[in-house]
């Protein structure tokens, strides 16, 4: 009798450990798919960093409201045209059909909000600039393919060129093209984070030429990015306001 | 006595294991669902909205600049 209970015994461990077996084996083949990821990115657009081509927007009337989110609560009305007399645009980050998150040219660099698609009108760019300190370099990219490259001149250590994502604000042509900024600027939507103001202006940053090409490869501006006029002419000839612009390194 | 007791053991042992498998192939052939997201949506496809491919080289502004050269 002993040995007829140990049987059984035996026995229903042994369809235990097979049934732990089917388990294990099917649950190792079969994952369970992770909650959420990927979903918010079918439904949302957000604009590839790299890559992909970027949206601009064009305000199209004098003023323009952002929004602090899709709510609809108001954060700060922003004029157009900007301070030299460029039509007012922003580098979109996220398109979600009535509601476009861009990037702001306001302090703290790197700010965003959100606009009614319907208050701008939308341009495309396969172009991008990449700045790279560390090397004293920029490259623009058209698409994936870099199409322009040469050296550069960085803010020196007591005013740094802040790293971080902006886009060109306005093309300026300096009345004098033999003064320091060579022969064209193009405004950045980025600030200096040491000076609160500089030559009459809001510390803001820009890519210039320069009328003295010996200091381009070391750091040697105010915060602005400096390359050769013949590099900041080709940029000037080939590039839209709006343009992203990547400053790493 | 000690073959019928063998038996019943062995059959207890085939009901078991085909019971317990087919609970996990059950439970493994409908894998839960992922939730769905709750972002809805975009209303109107931004595809579908008219974007203009940007030409380079806009009409610079002459000015005297003020950036942090």
């Amino acid at each position: 009798m002993r040995t007829n209970l140990l049987r059984t015994a035996a026995a229903a461990t042994l369809a235990f450990l097979l049934a732990g077996c089917v388990g294990s084996a099917d649950s190792a083949v079969r994952p369970e798919p992770a909650a959420g990821a990927g979903s918010a990115s079918s439904a949302v657009r957000p604009e590839p960093a790299t890559g992909a081509s970027s949206k601009i927007a064009t305000v199209k009337g004098s003023r323009i409201t952002v929004y602090k989110n899709k709510e609809g609560m108001a954060q700060r009305t922003i004029t157009s045209p900007n301070d030299y007399g460029a039509a007012r645009v922003f580098l979109v980050e996220r398109d979600e059909g009535e509601w476009l998150q861009v990037l702001l040219p306001v302090r703290p660099n790197g700010s965003k909000g959100w606009i009614k698609a319907t208050d701008v009108t939308l341009a495309e760019t396969s172009y991008r600039v990449e700045i790279d300190r560390a090397a004293f370099r920029f490259t623009v990219y058209d698409g994936d393919r870099p199409v322009r490259t040469g050296r550069v001149a960085t803010g020196e250590a007591g005013t740094p060129t802040p790293p971080g994502r902006y886009f060109f604000t306005e093309l300026v042509k300096p009345a004098d093209p033999g003064g320091a900024y060579g022969a064209y600027a193009f405004g950045l939507s980025g600030f200096s984070p040491v000076l609160k103001s500089f030559a009459g202006g809001p510390g803001q940053l820009a890519i210039h030429g320069t009328n003295k090409p010996s200091a381009i490869g070391t750091r040697a501006s105010h915060g602005c990015v400096r390359i050769g006029n013949d590099d900041i002419t080709w940029m000037a000839n080939n590039l839209a306001i709006g343009t992203p612009v990547v400053i790493q390194g | 006595m000690k073959i019928k007791a063998t038996l019943v053991g062995i059959g207890a042992v085939l009901a078991l294991t085909a019971g317990l498998a087919g609970f996990s192939g059950t439970a493994t052939a409908e894998p839960a669902k992922p939730a769905a997201s709750p972002v809805s949506p975009a209303p109107a496809p931004a595809d579908q909205r008219p974007v203009v491919k940007t030409t380079g080289g806009p009409e610079p502004v002459v000015a005297r600049p003020a950036y942090t050269g």
